[in-house]
């Protein structure tokens, strides 16, 4: 007999779900644009100034920084449930998901800082 | 620790052992646990798995939602639907409590189908009138589509839950612990470790089911053996008008899954060979709501005369598709699911294929309205049985008499089993303590299920699926529909014989963890001394009533036989004692006998 | 001469054997119609009497006999045997601990629908009727309460394959759901409390096994993303 001794909700489910979804829903709105743009380029609608001018543009550049975000919480979203499910001992699965975190915001603010020419 | 004499019988203490999880034993577990009391049901399958979860069309009370009604007309309809075996103080305490107990269970959460106005929802079902039978037909029956078993059993176990009611799942009932004073416990088999339980209990309520499985064809599931009947005949008390074995109109031709009453009350009707509607002849008023046992017999007399369909000429048509689509798949959808699975018909647009199947033991263990078991002490006919109770299908209060109407079964297991928790709450204010048990009670229980596992070593006697076999088919053969003297006489001796066989049969699993085969072994059992019962019990009452209809005795005789068999098990064999119906209501006047006009 | 059916059954005597194993059956085709629960009780009956199942009312409606039909969970005493590929695989209900041959433990399971309190939660005063519900309130019960219990759905998510313990499972949840959206109930609220949580709701990934394998054709997955719109509204 496998005994569960069962520990209550968390109440946090909605909240990840929530960020999880709204998330796709940014990612499916702007992820198309910077592909457009490609093939603006490519097709020789746009040239190199051209494209430069675009990606400077202070409205790029924000729109940038939200597909950024977004991409990022909505990864981290999805591999904290890959985790959650595949990873079973507490002990390796928190390190692991800190672990992860810790890449991503190092890997968004590189981007960051790349999009705002801080450095 | 144990005070008996071994130490492989483990010791349970409850207030109340309930044996059943069926509806009845929930509800009335539901009351006592609520009122406070250490409740235990032992049950040999997992709750929500018995038989009530199969009832289909619905459950009778006098609401008038649609139609005004009384519970004084619903208590004729059952006295004369009984073919006035009934008894009439039972049956008014069921009729009253109706409506109050109905209500009951809507609380709870059962999900009963809606009127516009948010009532509940009440249909026709056979054999149930307005004004004493001079108002047409009533609208009684409360459904949760036809779904109603389910939903009540459901329900009723998700209140015990609530409640905290204790369950032993998976353990069968070996033997009653009982002395001079009454009922004490009970021995159990926990089926799945292969060890012995004892349940000493304050009250023990038998809440086991029907018998349906003595016969080939039925309605009934695999696990309506009569257990708790058989339990009581084993302690040497009588079970009461075993007989009496309702035949449905209405299941499915050759298999038995059942096919509501609520088809015919929803407007539904039967056709024979010939596409006539022959209820209209068997019965102008009520038609093809007449009571059950008419209708089985017009079936039957149909195929009799060839005018049944099919390449065997054995069954009548169920025609509803004129009713459209819509209102099958809102009212009766499992219908249209059952009627697909097993007869490959779509009932909106053909008739379903249908003859006269086993459904439901009237019979069972006798009990006044309280419940309480009784049995006869010299003058005394009505001498109960301390602490032992019956209810359900089980008992035999009885409220069905020789035919049950449609929609009373559900009734019954919550009214009575609201009544039993009542008065067992009663009783454990006066027996306050568990007697002492004698130190080898344990002994019979152990040596009936040892017996079985000694057959294993055996090569030579019958398997217990080949007697089972045998005795399904006597039973089916001789005590169908129509009886009559030789062929029952015949069925008396054969039963008789496979049960002096019974005694010879092994079984090949000695596996004792979940040996399922010893489970229908132990059952057979119970099922062999009811099918004794019924054969002899049968073959003794020279007359038709209800359910037993004799082409040799074709009238009721109320002179001699307006009385309720007793049966007991003796050395001898099967033991015959009789007593009279209760015709004296709690309050109302009496219904005398009338003939049955439908 | 009737047609043979050959079956291969998943053995497993915890008295006797350290690993289960499969045992082929052969059953002639009694009767067209036939259900693969008439296969084994006939196994069972005329052949060999230690095989081992659970069954009951052997018409859809009771859900002892879940089992795992070549692959797909469903009820053997509703599965036809014509249109199954032969030999028939027979094994008890994935995930779940085998106590012997086809009977698994089902205490987990039913202590999960426990869990979500399934039974009606009401503060106003009882009426002295009934509780009024109007059709359409009714109605909307449809497609949750005809829930047999039987466990096909809940051992045939992956989701509850890997975190079973903590996640609630479809059965469970629509159970959840049926309670939360009967007129009646009025402790929505507080079972919306109760399921808000990554593990025991969340971990459902619409991967709709449970509405492939319920026997009653009954859709968990929608009541499930009922509840999480619920939760959703109630926060926004």
């Amino acid at each position: 007999m496998r005994v569960v001794k069962e520990p209550g909700a968390a109440h946090s489910g909605l909240s990840d779900w929530y960020w999880q979804r709204l998330s796709a829903v940014v990612l499916a709105l702007l992820l198309p644009l910077p592909f457009f743009l490609l093939v603006a380029v490519y097709g020789g609608a746009v040239d190199q100034q051209g494209l430069l001018d675009i990606l400077d543009h202070v409205v790029s550049r924000l729109l940038h920084t939200i597909l950024i975000l977004a991409l990022i919480i909505h990864a981290y979203m999805g591999l904290k449930v890959i985790l959650e499910d595949y990873v079973h001992t507490i002990a390796w699965r928190i390190p692991l998901i800190g672990a992860m975190l810790v890449m991503m915001a190092t890997f968004g603010i590189w981007w960051l800082a790349m999009i705002w020419a801080w450095i | 620790m144990t005070y008996l004499s071994t130490d492989n019988v483990e010791n349970h203490f409850h207030d109340v052992v309930i044996i059943g999880s069926g509806g009845a034993g929930m509800r009335c577990a539901l009351q006592l646990a609520d009122a406070g009391h250490r409740v235990a049901i032992v049950t040999k399958v997992l709750p929500t798995r018995s038989h009530t979860v199969a009832a289909q069309g619905g459950i009778n009370a006098s609401l008038g939602n649609v139609l005004s009604d009384h519970w004084h007309w619903h208590m004729y309809d059952t006295v004369k639907g009984s073919d006035y075996l009934g008894d009439q103080d039972a049956i008014e305490y069921m009729c009253r409590a109706a409506p109050r107990i109905v209500r009951e269970l809507e609380h709870q959460g059962v999900t009963f189908s809606r009127l516009e106005n948010g009532t509940i929802y009440q249909r026709a079902f056979g054999g149930q009138s307005r004004e004493f039978g001079e108002g047409g037909q009533a609208l009684r029956t409360c459904a949760a589509a036809d779904r109603t078993g389910h939903a009540i059993l459901h329900t009723l176990y998700q209140q015990n839950l609530r409640a905290g009611t204790h369950f032993y799942q998976e353990f069968f009932a070996l033997d009653l612990i009982t002395d001079q004073d009454g009922c004490h416990g009970v021995m159990a088999w926990d089926i799945a470790n292969g060890t012995y339980h004892l349940f000493q209990a304050k009250a023990v309520i038998l809440a086991t089911g029907g018998a349906g499985r003595v016969f080939k064809t039925t309605t009934n599931a695999h696990i309506c053996t009569g257990d708790g009947g058989a339990l009581v005949l084993d302690a040497g008390l009588p079970v009461e008008d075993m007989e009496f074995f309702q035949f449905h109109p209405t299941g499915i031709a050759d298999i038995g899954p059942l096919i509501t009453e609520g088809v015919r009350g929803e407007g539904g009707y039967l056709l024979n060979a010939e596409g006539e509607r022959f209820m209209e002849r068997y019965a102008p008023t009520a038609k093809d709501l007449a009571s059950r046992d008419v209708v089985s017999r017009a079936i039957a007399l149909e195929i009799r005369a060839g005018r049944g369909c099919g390449p065997n000429k054995d069954y009548v048509l169920l025609k509803l598709d004129h009713l459209g689509e819509e209102l099958i798949m809102k009212r009766l959808p499992n219908i249209h699911e059952l009627a697909l699975r097993f007869a490959g018909v779509d009932c909106t647009k053909e008739p379903i294929p249908v003859q006269p199947t086993m459904h439901y033991t009237m019979g069972g263990i006798p009990t006044n309205y309280h419940t309480e078991v009784v049995y006869t002490d010299g003058d005394d006919t009505e001498k109960v049985c301390g602490g032992l109770y019956a209810i359900g299908e089980a008992a035999c209060v009885s409220v069905h008499g020789a035919n049950r109407l449609g929609g009373n079964s559900l009734l019954e297991i919550v009214v009575f089993g609201h009544a039993c928790g009542e008065r067992v709450n009663a009783f454990l204010k006066q027996r306050r303590y568990h007697p002492p048990l004698d130190k080898d009670c344990w002994k019979k229980a152990v040596a009936r299920v040892e017996k079985w596992f000694h057959s294993t070593d055996r090569e030579d006697g019958p398997r217990v699926s080949d007697v089972r076999k045998r005795m399904q088919t006597i039973m089916q053969d001789h005590f169908s529909v129509y009886r009559t003297e030789d062929v029952m006489r015949e069925g008396v001796e054969q039963i008789e014989a496979v049960a002096k066989e019974l005694k010879q049969a092994r079984m090949d699993d000695a596996c004792r963890l979940f040996n399922t085969e010893l489970v229908e072994a132990l059952e057979l059992e119970n099922l062999m001394g009811l099918a004794r019962v019924t054969a002899a019990g049968a073959l003794a009452r020279t007359e038709s009533r209800g359910a037993h209809a004799r082409d040799d005795y074709p009238d009721r005789d109320d002179q001699l036989w307006q009385k309720h068999t007793l049966a007991k098990i003796g050395e001898s064999g099967v033991e015959l004692d009789y007593k009279p119906v209760r015709t004296q209501p709690m309050t109302v006047a009496s219904f005398p006998p009338k003939k049955r006009v439908y | 001469m009737a047609e043979i059916i050959k079956l291969s059954v998943f053995r497993f005597d915890p008295e006797k054997d350290d690993k289960p194993f499969m045992q082929t059956y052969e059953v002639p085709l009694l009767k067209s119609g036939m259900k693969l629960l008439d296969a084994l009780n006939y196994i069972k009956w005329e052949i060999d009497g230690t095989l081992t199942y659970r069954r009951s009312c052997g018409e859809g409606v009771c859900g002892s006999d879940g089992l795992n039909i070549n692959g797909v969970n469903g009820l053997a005493c509703i599965t036809p045997i014509e249109g199954l590929k032969q030999p028939i695989h027979v094994r008890p209900l994935p995930s779940m601990h085998v106590i012997r041959d086809l009977v698994v433990d089902m205490d987990h399971f039913f202590d999960q629908y426990r869990q979500i309190k399934p039974w009606l939660q009401s503060e106003s005063p009882m009426p002295e009727h009934e509780r009024l519900q109007s059709p359409e309130d009714r109605e909307r019960l449809d497609g949750s309460y005809e829930c047999i219990l039987c466990g096909c759905c809940t051992t045939s998510c992956p989701s509850w394959w890997w975190n079973g313990d903590r996640f609630l499972g479809p059965a469970a949840l629509l159970q959840a759901n049926r309670w939360i959206v009967d007129s009646r109930d009025e402790a929505t609220g507080e079972r919306l409390d109760q399921l808000e949580d990554a593990f025991r709701l969340y971990r459902c990934h619409q991967i709709m096994n449970c509405m492939e394998a319920c026997p009653k054709e009954l859709n968990p997955t929608a009541a499930i993303g009922h509840i999480r719109r619920k939760l959703l509204s109630r926060k926004s």
